[in-house]
């Protein structure tokens, strides 16, 4: 009998080692993905090769500060997806709150318009990921 | 081919309705169905191949929960792969990348890799169905994805890297934008379903 | 959002069967589906997913820069608790626990939970309302559920064409009410329950 507890352990040792070692190589892999996000994200904030884009660390998501000419705000990119189209947008608020800028990073339809607000307009959900991209910015506004 | 012919394998879509879940929203354009099709088609065949395995060497208690770990394993590595390939891709197939771990078609390969027999009775081996299945989900997954942005949206996304994929602009205006919804993926997917019936009822019938 | 608007929305404009086709089941396969012991197996089950999600997410990943390896944690942490619990429904003695957790058991390794967990935690909701929303999004999944077998007792008695019985008149049934599901759309929701 104590044969058969010392076999579970060691079955429940190894299991354990395996999952610990397969969240590992998943936590290397996140590490890796969410680097090269934010070096994407920060060049689709960048509006000059001036702008000065530095991450700030949240909880709730990734924001930059981004200086640039026209002063300095907080920017967030986000997606937006519905049934006919889906778009990766950059938005830069002002430390009040107010959208100084939009634009489209990337998109899967050729039927979105070009102006970055109708293509807000058209995407179902995409305001509601706006309002929730300007509470990260607020958030790292504060954090500030 | 039809259904009486020794090793046809049916069509896990259209004739078993595997994996119908999350295909039917997934798929809204060629690209995210060959995207997503082809994810599908990844987990299946790694399952299918390390399950006999995992029977082997696990124990009956910790053979689901290590299945399952494996299968979210193989759906982030997936989804990391395409964030890197295409973001916007990606952003469309946001919430059915994850999904991958629990699709369809993996728990079914998973439910057959616990059959005792790696081989079934006429001796062909069970990792060639699960190849030829996963191969059927990746081409259905296709298909209803190019149907549903030609005929509803009247272009066609290429699944190609960068920012942006390519897309062509077959028709002026999306001749029946309905069919993108995921209402329009039931409605044609019933149909689908209806017509391979027909098809494979004709085939029969000609055979005998 | 309100949580009438979060319900609304969960429940009919975000609809876990009909909008995001999650949890779609080959026919005869559902079972005990139109009961009210299935509702509150749903809503559980989906409550309780939607809550561990999001708390491994805020508590745990999202200081560590880990958000997306939300569904890898779930799978190996949430999951096995999930079945724990409905494993000690099961084997209570009242009737209708027993049968909830036998349902429980059966929609756990699923898209259905997983999605209704992901709807949820990436919604930016706070735990309570995190927790509303999955309850709502396996009610509002009930409910379509229970509609389409009521329209699968209808359409068994219809004389279709051979090709159309079964599966593809229930996917096409689906569809149609999907549509009249898309009605109920933010604006709407918005309009209600601001």
């Amino acid at each position: 009998m104590i044969e058969a507890t010392r076999d579970k352990m060691r079955e429940n040792l190894i299991a354990g080692a395996a999952v610990g070692l397969l969240a590992l190589a998943l936590a290397f892999f996140a590490l890796l993905e969410g680097s090269r996000s934010a070096a994407f994200e920060a060049a689709a904030l960048r509006s000059s090769p001036a702008s000065v884009v530095t991450e700030v660390n949240l909880p709730s998501g990734r924001a930059f500060k981004v200086a640039d000419a026209s002063g300095s705000g907080y920017g967030v990119v986000f997606s937006a997806a519905s049934e006919d189209a889906s778009a990766i947008f950059a938005a830069v608020f002002a430390p009040s709150g107010e959208l100084r800028k939009l634009k489209i990073v990337g998109s899967c339809s050729s039927r979105l318009p070009e102006s970055a607000n109708e293509a807000l307009d058209s995407i179902a959900g995409a305001h509601s990921a706006l309002e929730q991209a300007k509470g990260i910015a607020m958030a790292a506004a504060e954090a500030e | 081919m039809n259904e009486n012919q020794e090793g046809f394998i049916p069509n896990p879509v259209l004739s078993g309705l595997v994996g119908i879940c999350p295909l039917i929203a997934a798929s809204k354009s060629l690209a995210e169905g060959i995207v997503y099709g082809l994810g599908t088609a990844v987990c299946a065949l790694v399952l299918g191949a390390v399950s006999p395995v995992i029977r082997a060497k696990l124990p009956d208690r910790l053979r689901a929960p290590a299945t399952l770990g494996l299968s979210a394993f193989l759906a982030l590595s997936y989804g990391f792969a395409l964030k890197a390939y295409s973001p916007a891709i990606a952003a469309g197939l946001w919430l059915y990348i994850p999904l991958l771990a629990v699709s369809g078609l993996s728990l079914s390969v998973l439910r057959r890799g616990s059959a005792k027999n790696r081989f079934r009775a006429d001796g062909r081996s069970r990792q060639i169905d699960v190849a030829v299945e996963a191969l059927l989900f990746l081409v259905t997954a296709a298909i209803v994805g190019g149907i549903r942005e030609l005929v509803g949206l009247g272009t066609l996304c290429l699944p190609t890297g960068g920012s942006s994929p390519a897309v062509l602009t077959i028709a002026d205006f999306p001749p029946l934008k309905t069919l993108v919804s995921p209402a329009g993926g039931f409605i044609l997917l019933g149909f689908l379903v209806a017509g391979y019936r027909a098809i494979l009822k004709a085939s029969r019938r000609r055979s005998q | 959002m309100s949580y009438i608007g979060i319900i609304v929305t969960s429940a009919f404009a975000a609809n876990a069967l009909l909008t995001y086709g999650l949890g779609a089941v080959p026919d005869g396969e559902k079972g005990d589906s139109g009961s009210l012991v299935s509702a509150l197996a749903l809503a559980l089950v989906d409550c309780i997913a939607a809550g561990l999600l999001w708390v491994i997410h805020r508590l745990f990943l999202a200081p560590l820069g880990l958000e997306s390896l939300d569904i890898f944690f779930f799978a190996v942490l949430a999951v096995p608790i999930l079945k724990f619990i409905a494993r000690i429904a099961y084997s209570s003695r009242a009737a209708v626990l027993s049968r909830m957790g036998s349902r429980a058991e059966d929609l756990i390794v699923g898209s259905l939970v997983f999605g209704v967990a992901l709807l949820s935690s990436k919604g930016g909701y706070s735990f309570p309302e995190a927790l509303v929303a999955g309850a709502s999004s396996g009610l509002g999944y009930w409910l379509a559920e229970f509609l389409l077998e009521a329209l699968r007792e209808r359409l068994e008695l219809s004389d279709l064409p051979q090709a159309f019985k079964g599966a593809p008149a229930m996917l096409i049934s689906a569809g149609l009410m999907a549509l009249a599901f898309m009605g109920i759309d933010s604006a709407f929701v918005k309009g209600l329950a601001g």
